[in-house]
C-alpha cells in the first residue's frame, strides 16, 4: 500500500492521540494567547452590570450535565459576578438535572457566608417544559408552592414583592438546548433576558438578539472566558482558550492535509477509474 | 373500531389543545390542562413499559449467556441500584448525590467530549472538496473555524469580522430558509396526523 | 381569540387549506415530487446490508412525542416503517433504537405491523426494538455500542438529534457503514452533511412518509404546502422591502 493510501486510511487513533496531546500540553504550560471580547459578550456585560447591589436576577437552569462543559463556566462566571456586587439569585430549572446542578453551583456561597432564603434561593423543577416555563415565568409560588428543602416560598425572603418575571430585574437561562421556549414565553413581559448557550446552538440564537427579543448572549466556553475578563475574574474558562485555539488550529490542520491526500491520489489515479475507500 | 377509535381520539384531543390555544372559551383549558396531566401520566407507564423491555433484554443476554453479557450485568445493577436510591432514599441522599456526581456528571461529559474527537476524524475523513460546492463549503467552514478561535486577532483583525458576517448574512439566510420551510412541513405532519391522513404510527393505512 | 395569535390561527387556516387544495387536485392528478436521494438510497441500504449478512441500525433521534420535536420523530418512524418492510421482505436483521419511553410502543408496533403486512410475522423479535434511555449520550452510547459491536451493513439516522449526531455518522464510517441522515435540526445539517453518506435536509424529511408510499393524498398536502412556501416567500420579499423604507405593517401583522 503506498504512503498515500497509508495517509487516507489512517488510524483514527492515532489522530486521537494528536488531538489530545494539543489539547492538554496548553493546559499544562499555558501560552497566553490574548482573547477579544465579542459583541454578544460585551452586550450581555453591559446588562448585567447596569444591576445595582440588592436586584434581583432568576438563574434558570436548562441544562443536562452531558452539556455542562460548555454551559456551567458561563453559570459560574455570572454567578460569580453578582454574588460579588449583592445581587441576589433566584434559582428554577427548566428540566429535573437543573436542581442539583443549581444546589452544586450555589454550595460554595453558602460555605462562604450567603444566606438561603436571603441572598439566594433554589425554588426546584416542575414537569411540563415550556408549560411549566410559562406557568413560572409568570407566577414563582403558585408554580413552586415548596423549594427544593421543604420551605414555604412565599414565606422566603428573597421573594418578597416577587410574583413572577415582571418583578425581577433580568432573567439568565443556561441551556444545551435551543433558546426558543424563553424568547416565547420570558421576553413577551419586557425585562431583559440574557441567554447562555452552547456554542452549536449560538447561531439560531443570534436573530433574537437583533430582534430585541433577547437582551445578550453567552456562547460556549468562549462567551465564560470573555465574561471572567470582563469581571476581572479570570478562572477556568479563560484557563482552557489557548487549548480551544490550538484546537481549532489542529481541525484546520486536518482538513487541509485530509484533501492534500485525497487530490494527491486523485492526480495518481488512471483516468475514468473511480476512488475505492476502505 | 379498532382502526376508527385511535384517529377519533387523536382529533379530538388535537382539536381541543388547538382551540384552548387560540381561543378564549371557558372551560377547555381546564380541559387541556388535564389532558397534559394525562399525557404526563401516560408517560410514566411507557417509561414503566420501555424499562422493563429493557431489563427483559439484558436478562437474556445473561441467562444465554450472549456475547458481552457482563455488560448487561452492570446495566442491571446500575438500574436497580439507582431506582432504588432514587425512590427509597431521595433524590438528595448522599447515594444519589454520589451516583449523579461521581457516575452520571463524568459519563456524561466524557460522552460529549467524545464528540470532539468524532468531529476531528471527520474533518480528515470526509470533509473533501470533491465538488464545488464542498470546496466552498470547506472554505467557508475554515474561515469560521479560524475567525471564532481566540487566535484569530493575532492571525488577522480581519478574521472574526469575516466570520461573523458569514455566520450573520449567509448562514443565517441558508438557515431561516430551512427552519421556515421545516416548520410548514411539521405543520402539514401534524394536521396530517390529527385529520388521519398520517397513520403509520399507528399500525393501519398502510398496505 | 388569545391576544398576539391572531395571525398564528390565519396562518394554520391557510396552511390546512392550501393542504385540503392539493389533496384534492392530487385526487385528480398524480403530483410529481423531485427525486430524494436518501429516500431512494434506503433501498440500496437495505440490498447492501442483505448481500453482507450485516444488520440495519436504525433510530428515530433523540426526540419525545409530546415536544415541538414530535413531527421529525412521526416523519422518522414512516421511514423506518419502510426499511422495516424491506427488512423483512429480505429477511435481513433491524435494530431499531429508541431515547424516549412514549415512542417506544409507537416503534415496536410499527416494525411488528411491517413484518406482518411482509407475512413473516414469525420472523418479528421483541429485541429487534430497544429502549435505550431517555438521557441524551446514554443513548447516544448505546447507539454507539449497537453499532460497533453488531458490525452493522447501514444506518438509517432520522429524526431530531442533537450533539449525538457527529457521533453516529462516524461510528457509521467506522464500520464501514452507509449512512442515511435526515434531520431538520439545523444545528446537526452539517455534520451529518460533512460525514453521511446521504442526507435528508428538513423538509425532504418531514415529506418521507408521502413520498415512499405515493399515496396521492399525501403527495396532495405536500404539494400545497409548497404553495404556502411560496406565499412565505412573496411575504418575506415585500415585507423586507417595505421594512427597509420604513414601512413596517407587514411585520406588525404577524404579532397580532
Amino acid at each position: 500500500m503506498d504512503v498515500l493510501s497509508k495517509l487516507r486510511d489512517i488510524d483514527t487513533r492515532i489522530l486521537y492521540v494528536i488531538l489530545i496531546l494539543v489539547l492538554l500540553i496548553p493546559m499544562v504550560r499555558p501560552i497566553g494567547i490574548p482573547i477579544s471580547i465579542g459583541p454578544w459578550t460585551k452586550t450581555s456585560f453591559a446588562v448585567l452590570s447596569s444591576l445595582k447591589s440588592g436586584d434581583k436576577v432568576i438563574f434558570d437552569f436548562g441544562y443536562n450535565v452531558d452539556g455542562a462543559p460548555d454551559v456551567e463556566p458561563i453559570a459560574q462566571a455570572v454567578m460569580a459576578d453578582l454574588f460579588k456586587r449583592d445581587i441576589k439569585i433566584i434559582c428554577v430549572c427548566y428540566n429535573a438535572q437543573g436542581v442539583m446542578i443549581a444546589e452544586k453551583l450555589l454550595q460554595p456561597y453558602e460555605e462562604q457566608g450567603k444566606v438561603y432564603g436571603v441572598d439566594f434561593c433554589n425554588l426546584g423543577y416542575v414537569a411540563g417544559q415550556e408549560t411549566a416555563l410559562a406557568a413560572y415565568a409568570r407566577d414563582l409560588k403558585k408554580t413552586f408552592p415548596l423549594d427544593v428543602r421543604g420551605n414555604h416560598s412565599a414565606t422566603l425572603p428573597i421573594l418578597e414583592g416577587v410574583t413572577g418575571a415582571p418583578d425581577v430585574q433580568a432573567w439568565v437561562f443556561f441551556t444545551d438546548g435551543g433558546a426558543e421556549p424563553w424568547v416565547r414565553q420570558v421576553s413577551p413581559l419586557n425585562i431583559p433576558v440574557i441567554g447562555g448557550l452552547i456554542t452549536v446552538s449560538a447561531p439560531n440564537a443570534q436573530p433574537f438578539v437583533q430582534s430585541g427579543q433577547l437582551a445578550g448572549l453567552l456562547i460556549g466556553l468562549r462567551g465564560a472566558a470573555e465574561y471572567e475578563i470582563l469581571t476581572n475574574n479570570p478562572g477556568a474558562a479563560v484557563a482552557a482558550m489557548d487549548a480551544q485555539s490550538l484546537g481549532h488550529l489542529l481541525l484546520i490542520l486536518f482538513i487541509v492535509f485530509g484533501n492534500i491526500v485525497f487530490f494527491a491520489k486523485r492526480s495518481k489515479r488512471p483516468i475514468g477509474t473511480k476512488e475505492v475507500s476502505k | 373500531m379498532k382502526r376508527e377509535l385511535p384517529l377519533v381520539i387523536t382529533a379530538l384531543a388535537g382539536l381541543v389543545m388547538i382551540v384552548e390555544y387560540f381561543f378564549e372559551i371557558p372551560g377547555t383549558s381546564i380541559v387541556a390542562k388535564e389532558m397534559q396531566n394525562w399525557a404526563i401520566i401516560v408517560a410514566a407507564f411507557a417509561l414503566a413499559v420501555a424499562a422493563i423491555n429493557l431489563a427483559l433484554i439484558h436478562a437474556r443476554n445473561i441467562s444465554q449467556k450472549r456475547p458481552g453479557w457482563i455488560h448487561s450485568v452492570f446495566l442491571l445493577a446500575s438500574l436497580i441500584i439507582t431506582t432504588i436510591s432514587g425512590i427509597f432514599l431521595g433524590m438528595d441522599s448522599g447515594t444519589y448525590s454520589f451516583i449523579f456526581d461521581n457516575i452520571i456528571t463524568p459519563c456524561g461529559a466524557a460522552f460529549y467530549a467524545m464528540a470532539c474527537f468524532h468531529l476531528f476524524s471527520a474533518a480528515y475523513r470526509a470533509f473533501r472538496a470533491k465538488t464545488p460546492q464542498a470546496a466552498a463549503l470547506l472554505i467557508t467552514g475554515v474561515l469560521v473555524i479560524l475567525g471564532r478561535a481566540p487566535i484569530a486577532d493575532m492571525i488577522s483583525s480581519y478574521l472574526p469580522s469575516i466570520a461573523d458576517w458569514i455566520m450573520q448574512v449567509p448562514n443565517l439566510a441558508g438557515m431561516r430558509a430551512i427552519t421556515i420551510s421545516a416548520a410548514v412541513g411539521m405543520i402539514g405532519v401534524s394536521l396530517r396526523i390529527l385529520v388521519g391522513i398520517d397513520r403509520t404510527h399507528l399500525g393501519i393505512g398502510q398496505e | 381569540m388569545v391576544s398576539g395569535r391572531v395571525s398564528g390561527l390565519i396562518a394554520l387556516l391557510i396552511i390546512f387549506g392550501t393542504m385540503m387544495l392539493g389533496i384534492e387536485r392530487a385526487k385528480k392528478q398524480l403530483p410529481t415530487i423531485r427525486k430524494i436521494a436518501g429516500l431512494e438510497a434506503i433501498d440500496e441500504a437495505v440490498g447492501r446490508a442483505t448481500e453482507m449478512g450485516k444488520p440495519i441500525f436504525c433510530t428515530p433521534g433523540w426526540s419525545d412525542i409530546t415536544t415541538s420535536t414530535a413531527a421529525p420523530t412521526f416523519a422518522a418512524l414512516d421511514i423506518i416503517y419502510h426499511v422495516a418492510r424491506l427488512a423483512a421482505r429480505f429477511d435481513t436483521k433491524i435494530v431499531v433504537a429508541i431515547s424516549f419511553p412514549n415512542v417506544f410502543p409507537l416503534a415496536e408496533q410499527v416494525v411488528r405491523q411491517a413484518f406482518m403486512l411482509e407475512g413473516k410475522v414469525d420472523a418479528y423479535e421483541p429485541g429487534m426494538v430497544v429502549f435505550t434511555s431517555a438521557e441524551q449520550y446514554a443513548y447516544a452510547a448505546a447507539c454507539l455500542g449497537i453499532i460497533q459491536r453488531e458490525k452493522v451493513a447501514a444506518t438509517v439516522l432520522v429524526g431530531h438529534f442533537a450533539s449525538e449526531a457527529i457521533n453516529f455518522a462516524e461510528a457509521s464510517a467506522a464500520v464501514g457503514a452507509i449512512s442515511i441522515a435526515g434531520t431538520e435540526s439545523t444545528t446537526q445539517l452539517p455534520f451529518f452533511t460533512a460525514a453521511c453518506d446521504y442526507t435528508m435536509i428538513g423538509e425532504e424529511l418531514l415529506a418521507a412518509g408521502a413520498y415512499i408510499s405515493q399515496d396521492p393524498v399525501r403527495l396532495g398536502s405536500i404539494n400545497g404546502q409548497d404553495y404556502v412556501k411560496l406565499f412565505s416567500f412573496i411575504w418575506i420579499l415585500i415585507g423586507s422591502l417595505l421594512t427597509t423604507f420604513g414601512s413596517v405593517w407587514m411585520k406588525d401583522i404577524l404579532t397580532r
